[in-house]
């Protein structure tokens, strides 16, 4: 019942991955402002979660640091207090993969690269969101369904009896990741075509590095 | 070959090649291999159900106990950049050693590799070393082709001194390589290989190659005066005051990568936990920095936490379930108690002033696109594993290895220089997921040390970015110098310092005992 109706969200989605490639075609204005305010909307939300997702370093630090005086020292601790790394850990990179991508920071290989113009790069990152990205989020997101369906049937917990009780959580963000990163993918792809089609994309959010911006350019 | 190992070995060139475009490395890597899975199922020569294992992959990844570590580092690394420790630890070092000939590149040496070690990724660091001490040393008249090279080779060598995150995964991927051998090849021993004991083992070379640098270069200012003056101090100089403001800059962020480091290797903290403990002196030194007219509680915090350990390294029992509490331990345990309060106190204050003036979001946000590169990049590297290996082409590189002449060290010089090429397009950290799992088990079951590979490996790599003309760190570097620094002077100024690092590996090889000795 649930599956399905996230069959039926993926299904209708996915025709709407190829709007880059249709506004590349066909630049309207009136698919401009649509297109624009996708860009700002799913740019906007990716950086709020990254800003949020991001405090759970400290929280990871200090907790982690506490643990070792309690530890070590004074030889008490729970095994709650000790799993939380986990799900710090996890969050940190699962959640916050999208805000990476959106602040252009998973590594490339720049021995061409940094040579290239603004719609050279556009095109690399548009026709690398169809050919690379895409279907490895959607083979992702494929495959983890029923490893996390299983996960949810039984509310699964830690191994530890008096561990969290939120492994299926824990699970559930391999999933999200997947979808974040399509959605973040799909907004780039979609300042790209708007590069290519020689037009000025949104602003970005604050501290977030141009995109596709050559050595001697500057762009959005 | 088969039809499915030669789509094996075309996936790896297209892998290569794809990344040459520019895209991502995580998605590329993977992406290509999902290609190709597409190609082989539509030949029956994979079965797509083989990805149905890829979130029980992936899930391990993000939960590992070890791999914690690699934010906590990277989050150490960050905070000392970021609260301009390093700088002013670079500026004093320089100021104090000026008036000794070639001073200044010696120090750059010492800093280069001290800090470079927790940031762990080779741009990263070499821009900045780059953009730190490149201007002064060529204001003081250092020969550019010295300066320039002095600093991409201690930008790299920040890779192989512990506690490096490269070092964490290597030594993360050695364990499981080691594993492996003792599973599927049939290597009769019960020993874990754990990354405390790669760390121990990175120690020795590591130290050798900085010195090796430093030796270079007071050498060559010796011989060559011109090329690395010595600088006096200004006229005006209060000796003391010089000496003094110099070891307040030096000494805090030395003794906190030291007392990790000793946590680790002395076995009392895991390297997760001596990273967190990292992390933590890093905020709190800061901390200290941020607001040096107010009160140093922060500072007082730092302190009493340490005391906290050398109470607990005396032995005294202070476990907190015990029944039976001596004189002495209730005493000790009230000093406890005390510095407990002090400690907590001095870090809620010392995160509150990094929150005011926004240094703790802005690190925060840095290690968070730091970490989540990372381990994306495992994430990638781990799909791209799959396929190959479903399609049979880890068969075909243990088969190549058996077959390559010269037997086991044949294949040992094999793998070295594949690596060293790949290190041409390649950073550390997608050569050490990608590479070591399909060649370390092989060479382990035929009676490498774990620990001696690692460490060549970690050495080779680190070689191949400095090698010209695709050395990762001359690319790099070449990026934030100043115009008068031409491709050239670079080329001329690093070819010394590769000679040295290939005489580290044949040291290596002829006294494997430099890698090994401290691993007990």
């Amino acid at each position: 019942m649930i599956e399905n109706a996230f069959h039926m969200i993926g299904w209708v989605f996915l025709p709407l991955l190829g709007l880059p490639i249709v506004y590349l075609i066909l630049p309207r204005p009136w698919l401009k402002s649509i297109v624009s305010a996708l860009i700002r909307t799913i740019d906007s939300v990716h950086y709020h979660l990254g800003e949020v997702v991001k405090w759970a370093l400290p929280l990871l630090v200090l907790s982690v640091a506490a643990s070792v005086f309690a530890l070590s020292i004074f030889g008490t601790m729970t095994v709650k207090w000790l799993e939380s790394a986990h799900y710090f850990q996890a969050a940190i990179i699962l959640l916050g993969a999208p805000a990476t991508l959106l602040a252009g920071q998973h590594v490339r290989v720049d021995v061409f690269y940094a040579n290239m113009g603004e719609k050279a790069r556009a095109r690399v990152d548009l026709i690398s969101f169809y050919l690379l990205l895409a279907p490895v989020c959607i083979l992702i997101l494929w495959n983890s369904q029923s490893f996390v369906a299983f996960s949810w049937n039984t509310f699964e917990g830690s191994a530890e009896s008096d561990g969290i009780r939120g492994v299926f959580l824990l699970k559930t963000l391999i999933p999200i990741f997947a979808a974040t990163m399509i959605i973040q993918g799909f907004g780039i792809a979609l300042r790209a075509a708007m590069a290519l089609n020689g037009e000025t994309r949104p602003e970005r959010p604050k501290d977030i590095a141009p995109f596709f911006r050559g050595s001697s350019e500057a762009g959005l | 070959m088969t039809l499915p190992e030669i789509l094996a070995a075309l996936m790896f060139l297209c892998a290569c090649g794809g990344l040459m475009a520019g895209y991502n490395v995580a998605f590329t890597l993977a992406g290509v291999s999902v290609l190709f899975a597409a190609i082989a199922s539509a030949l029956g020569l994979f079965d797509p159900s083989f990805f149905l294992s890829l979130p029980a992959r992936i899930y391990p990844i993000i939960t590992r106990e070890i791999l914690i570590a690699v934010p906590l580092f990277v989050f150490m690394g960050v905070m000392l950049e970021k609260s301009r420790i390093a700088e002013e630890l670079l500026q004093n070092m320089g100021d104090l050693f000026g008036p000794m000939r070639g001073g200044l590149g010696i120090s750059v040496i010492f800093v280069g590799a001290l800090l470079a070690a927790s940031t762990g990724i080779v741009g990263a660091t070499v821009v900045t070393m780059g953009l730190l001490s490149l201007p002064t040393m060529l204001k003081r008249g250092y020969d550019i082709p010295l300066a320039s090279a002095s600093i991409a080779a201690s930008g790299t060598l920040g890779q192989i001194i512990p506690p490096s995150i490269v070092l964490v995964i290597l030594g993360d991927q050695i364990g499981n390589a080691f594993q492996e051998a003792q599973r599927s090849y049939g290597l009769q021993s019960d020993a874990v290989v754990s990354v405390g004991d790669l760390f121990a083992g990175a120690l020795l070379p590591g130290l050798i190659l900085v010195g090796a640098y430093a030796l270079y270069i007071f050498a060559t200012a010796v011989l060559s005066p011109s090329k690395a003056p010595a600088q006096p101090w200004p006229e005006d100089t209060d000796a003391k005051e010089l000496l003094w403001r110099s070891l307040k800059a030096m000494l805090p962020p030395i003794f906190l990568i030291v007392a990790v480091l000793g946590s680790i290797l002395s076995g009392y903290a895991t390297p997760t936990r001596g990273a967190a403990l990292g992390a933590l002196g890093a905020m709190l030194l800061a901390a200290t920095r941020v607001a040096p007219d107010q009160r140093k509680w922060p500072l007082w915090g730092a302190l009493a936490l340490l005391a906290l350990v050398a109470l607990d390294l005396t032995g005294v029992d202070l476990r907190l379930a015990q029944t039976e509490w001596t004189a002495t331990e209730t005493s000790a345990g009230a000093i406890a108690a005390m510095l407990v309060l002090i400690g907590f106190v001095g870090t809620l204050i010392g995160t509150t002033r990094l929150l005011r003036n926004g240094q703790l979001g802005d690190v925060s946000r840095s290690t968070m696109h730091i970490t989540g590169m990372v381990f994306v990049i495992l994430i990638g590297a781990t799909i791209f594993s799959l396929v190959f290996r479903g399609l049979g082409g880890d068969d075909m590189v243990a088969r190549l290895m058996n077959n390559a002449p010269g037997g086991t060290w044949g294949a040992f010089a094999l793998v070295m220089l594949v690596m060293f090429i790949l290190g041409f397009f390649l950073d550390f950290i997608e050569i050490t997921f990608v590479v070591v799992p399909l060649v370390a088990p092989p060479l382990l079951a035929a009676g490498i040390d774990p620990v001696w590979l690692g460490v060549v490996m970690a050495i080779n790599l680190q070689t191949s970015f400095l090698t010209p003309p695709f050395g990762f760190a001359l690319f790099y570097l070449r990026g934030v110098s100043p115009p008068e620094v031409t491709t050239s002077h670079l080329y001329r100024g690093v070819l010394p310092f590769i000679g040295i690092q290939l005489a580290m590996i044949a040291l290596l090889i002829a006294f494997p005992v430099l890698a090994t000795g401290l691993v007990n």
